[in-house]
């Protein structure tokens, strides 16, 4: 499902502070949010804890009462800040499957997920038919008549999507649900999600910490830090290319290499470690007009994309991105090794294929290499 | 306040979305502050109108000579004073002690009952409020208590001849032992729930560090509890302040006054009821109570305890090693023998006796007095009205308690309010209260005096606090999300209320309803006070037989009473059970 299409979350200016009168921006929880979700796109939250997109999901579900700012649903404004328009979450054409799943514990399956017809004030005749229907559609047909504790996490799962999906709501929001089930079922699940989603047609929203799920599932993918969307891009992009420094820092497994700038030119700037080997890489996120002497940058780089070789093999000087360095520790990953090496003034992680290991032992001196475009250098202040 | 009760959480007004959709959602919760009010009102205006009537009796400037010459000058009402602040606080603590190691060897040791042992220390409460002091009096008095008879028969046999005694429950050791006897339920009620909630991690730490079972008890798990040991504490004052029948029992055999027996003495042994000197002479209660309530509440903010888990902890009883999971049980079962069986035993024994004397009687029969008991007319109305008046005050009370309770996570910004207002009636002297009451409602334009309906008000005042602290503990269980979930569901307050807050906290319900029947069936406190010759219930009957009728009538009526609030509470259960068994 790609991301074009029209607008059905149109947030702006979205603030929210839980400190009564806090002005600070330090205080706020959300600082200016400013989103757009497409009809039927699986859009992703995703950032370390305290970053705010749990917050973020409450406020356009209306269990969280922003500070300032608007959202508007179909266009429709259910928030307005200025306005003093709150619109209770009951009233939002929205569903929400909890972390917890918050499936009722004394309430069958087929009652919890008749409740939200009875709510919309479907007939009775028509009630059972569509419980039948959606409880079958996700598998758990004939579980309807048992409670949410005589049923295994992956049920209950399926059971909370029933229950989110059966009024035909067109937005769902998702709450980090699958860090309660095995990983082999979360697997499952998150296939069965999106094989849903298409078939269905909703506009899915979905909180996660966990960058596997959130490249899996999502059509655009927006990484929060700190209160803010750092970057919204579909995976692929923002994988590659990282535009700010706390995506960089939170996607993927990289080292992270701290350096002085010498000078920038074109797209690649060179600076200098602590330790004074030299770095050389490509900038990202910004131009190099605006790259100075002497400012702080950090590279990132895939730990695959780190090689060791014997030391001198690619000079043991000043050639950039040539780091002598000596042997740490070394362990077996089963795709890979996984080697540690204390170089360019830090440790650094080297993923080895098998067949590129060489049985390194401990405090052998080596030079790590890194190819300079593989290296993406981003500043603290990146936009 | 209507901006308040849209749908709007903090006052803002909704207008996105067609009107009329959060209709249901206004009116509940206009009904939740409709009832948080009147509740409030009620009290308020009661306790005002009281402190009206004083002002005019003495005049502003005559209370401070009133309590300078009449209370403070006065030599008997500082003895009365000095006896009350010696007997209650040592109660207090003694209960809230025992009940501390009972919940302890219940809930967390090997010596465990499971749920037996939950409910064991809470049967007392089945009797009326005077049948457990009455039970030791026949126990223990010097002369004739049945316990003292037996030891000397037996003493005698080995040549040992005693006048009297050895026991004396007419003295401060049987004052305080029976206070503490009393109190230890109500203090039980919050440890057992405390200790119940209490993280295993805790304790698992202590014993991987070495400790024992009872150096972890005293350096880890009471530490731990201290808020909930200081509820307790809290919740004994309050309710040993007040109390009647154990110093209308003892006391006056003892010759040791206490402040309620003076309250009551002071509005009803008068021919001119004395309210103004009752309502100055009660507010000193306030003093103790409004102390341990900020202390209370100091210890509860402090931050110095460990988080409560809420994760059941059944699974990992300690083990006590030894034979300290024979020497819990017999404590344990020491407390029920002498808080249940061996005062009812005395009472059936006495029911059954002609005359109670320091000869044991040969013959026996209790059948005819039970009889006696059921066709008097009087007795027989009271016990009618003691289970109406109880059913019908527990059910209002657990109903307005459960409503207000949930008024808290509705209007957040005033839950504290509301929960405050629904403690406040324990802050004030229940017998104070009913003199509110009396003086509020009594005359005109009212005229409920000698009425059920006066009962039934004083009944709901003075056990609010109690059901509210059992509905809001119930309520503040259930997770966040849950409620959550049925507001992403589409289902206003209402709705939510009903059909998930209600279902989730019906154990608890069941439970503050049985207590506060329980209660109010045999309340022989405001009870002294609101009722009469003409509406008469088993508390006022019971002191009344105990003060001008014969033993074994008063034993007869209090096993009669007994018995039918033990088939209420069966009944009730059976319809619970079922209940849950249909489902």
């Amino acid at each position: 499902m790609s991301s074009e299409g029209r607008p059905v979350i149109t947030i702006r200016g979205l603030t929210k502070a839980y400190k009564k009168g806090a002005t600070a921006e330090a205080d706020l929880a959300l600082k200016g949010i400013d989103l757009d979700v497409m009809e039927g796109e699986f859009l992703i939250l995703l950032g370390p804890s305290g970053c705010g997109k749990t917050t973020l999901l409450r406020s356009i579900a209306g269990l969280e009462q922003p500070t300032g700012g608007t959202i508007a649903i179909d266009g429709q404004e259910v928030f307005n800040g200025a306005g003093r328009i709150h619109v209770d979450a009951e009233r939002r054409p929205i569903s929400m499957i909890f972390q917890s799943y918050a499936l009722w514990p004394h309430m069958t399956a087929a009652q919890n997920v008749a409740f939200p017809l009875q709510c919309a004030k479907v007939k009775r005749s028509e009630i059972k038919t569509r419980v039948d229907e959606i409880l079958n559609k996700v598998g758990i047909g004939h579980l309807g008549d048992r409670y949410p504790s005589q049923m295994s996490g992956g049920q209950q799962q399926r059971l909370a999507l029933a229950r989110a999906l059966v009024v035909g709501k067109r937005i769902v929001l998702f709450d980090e649900p699958l860090s309660n089930v095995d990983a082999q079922v979360r697997e499952q699940l998150r296939y069965e999600l999106v094989s849903m989603q298409r078939t269905l047609g909703f506009t899915a929203i979905y909180v996660t910490h966990d960058q596997t799920e959130a490249m899996e599932l999502a059509d655009r993918l927006a990484v929060m830090s700190l209160g803010r969307i750092s970057q919204l891009d579909e995976p692929q992009v923002m994988y590659d290319s990282p535009r700010d420094i706390h995506v960089a820092r939170f996607l993927g497994q990289s080292n992270e290499i701290r350096f002085t700038v010498d000078a920038a030119s074109g797209s690649t700037v060179t600076g200098q470690v602590a330790s004074g080997d030299v770095v050389s890489a490509r900038i990202a996120g910004e131009s190099a007009a605006s790259v100075r002497s002497g400012q702080t940058m950090s590279a990132f780089g895939r730990l695959a994309d780190f090689t060791i070789g014997a030391p001198g093999s690619k000079g043991t000087g000043p050639a950039a991105n040539d780091w002598p360095g000596t042997i740490v520790s070394e362990r077996f990953l089963g795709t890979h090794w996984e080697v540690l090496v204390n170089a360019a003034g830090q440790q650094l992680r080297c993923w080895l294929p098998p067949e590129g290991h060489m049985g390194y032992s401990k405090d052998t001196w080596v030079t790590v290499h890194v190819g300079m475009t593989a290296l993406k250098a981003l500043s603290e202040d990146t936009p | 306040m209507s901006a308040a009760l849209g749908t709007g959480t903090n006052g803002e007004t909704s207008s996105a979305l067609p009107p009329g959709l959060g209709r249901r959602s206004v009116v509940f919760r206009v009904v939740v502050l409709v009832l948080s009010l009147a509740v409030g009102a009620l009290l308020l205006v009661a306790i005002v109108r009281l402190a009206w009537g004083t002002v005019e009796q003495y005049g502003i400037a005559g209370i401070p000579r009133y309590y300078i010459d009449h209370i403070f000058g006065n030599p008997a009402i500082m003895r009365t004073l000095l006896n009350t602040v010696i007997v209650v606080p040592v109660s207090c603590v003694i209960a809230t002690f025992a009940a501390t190691i009972l919940a302890w060897l219940n809930e967390r040791t090997e010596a465990s009952l499971g749920g037996i042992g939950r409910v064991l220390p809470l049967v007392p409460f089945l009797m009326p409020a005077l049948s457990l002091p009455l039970g030791w009096v026949f126990l223990a008095s010097p002369q004739a208590g049945i316990l003292n008879v037996l030891i000397r028969n037996a003493l005698a046999l080995v040549g040992v001849h005693l006048e009297s005694g050895p026991f004396d429950i007419f003295s401060w050791p049987g004052l305080i032992f029976l206070y503490s006897l009393v109190l230890c339920g109500f203090s039980y009620m919050v440890m057992n729930g405390a200790m119940r909630n209490l993280n295993d991690g805790l304790e698992e730490a202590a014993k991987m560090a070495g400790a024992g079972p009872l150096k972890i008890l005293f350096r880890i798990v009471i530490p731990a509890l201290r808020p909930a040991l200081f509820s307790a504490l809290f919740m004994s004052l309050i309710v040993g302040l007040v109390m009647v029948a154990v110093p209308e029992a003892i006391g006056t055999g003892a010759n040791i006054q206490v402040l309620s027996v003076l309250l009551v003495n002071l509005v009803t042994a008068q021919s001119v009821p004395s309210y103004g000197s009752a309502f100055l002479i009660g507010s000193l209660l306030l003093i103790p109570i409004v102390v341990l309530w900020l202390v209370q509440r100091r210890i509860a903010s402090g931050g110095r305890v460990a988080l409560i888990g809420g994760r059941s902890s059944n699974s990992t009883h300690l083990r006590l090693g030894g034979r300290s999971k024979v020497i819990g049980r017999i404590v344990f079962f020491a407390y029920v023998a002498v808080g249940v069986v061996l005062p009812l035993a005395s009472l059936i024994y006495v029911a059954g006796v002609d005359v109670w004397s320091s000869q044991l009687s040969g013959g026996w029969s209790i059948l005819a007095p039970l009889q006696a008991t059921l066709s008097n007319g009087q007795t027989g109305t009271a016990i009618f009205w003691s289970v109406v008046l109880g059913l019908g005050a527990a059910v209002t009370v657990v109903v307005i308690a459960h409503v207000v309770s949930y008024g808290q996570r509705l209007f957040p910004r005033f839950g504290g309010a509301i929960d405050a207002l629904m403690k406040s009636p324990s802050m004030v002297a229940q017998i104070l209260l009913a003199i509110a009451l009396l003086v509020t409602f009594g005359g005109t334009p009212f005229y409920l005096s000698g009425t059920a309906w006066i009962l039934f008000l004083g009944y709901i005042v003075v056990f609010l606090p109690f059901a509210s602290i059992m509905t809001t503990a119930g309520q503040q269980v259930i997770g966040k999300d849950l409620i959550e979930a049925a507001r992403m569901a589409g289902a206003g307050d209402g709705r939510t209320f009903v059909r998930i807050v209600t279902p989730l906290t019906s154990a608890a319900l069941v439970g503050a309803f049985l207590l506060m029947y329980e209660l109010s069936s045999g309340e022989t406190n405001i009870s002294l006070i609101l009722a009469s010759p003409t509406r008469p219930v088993a508390g006022y009957v019971m002191l009344d037989l105990f003060n001008y009728g014969s033993y074994p009538q008063v034993a007869a009526f209090s096993i009669v009473v007994t018995a039918v609030n033990l088939l209420v509470v069966v009944v009730v259960f059976g319809v619970v059970a079922l209940r849950t068994r249909s489902r």
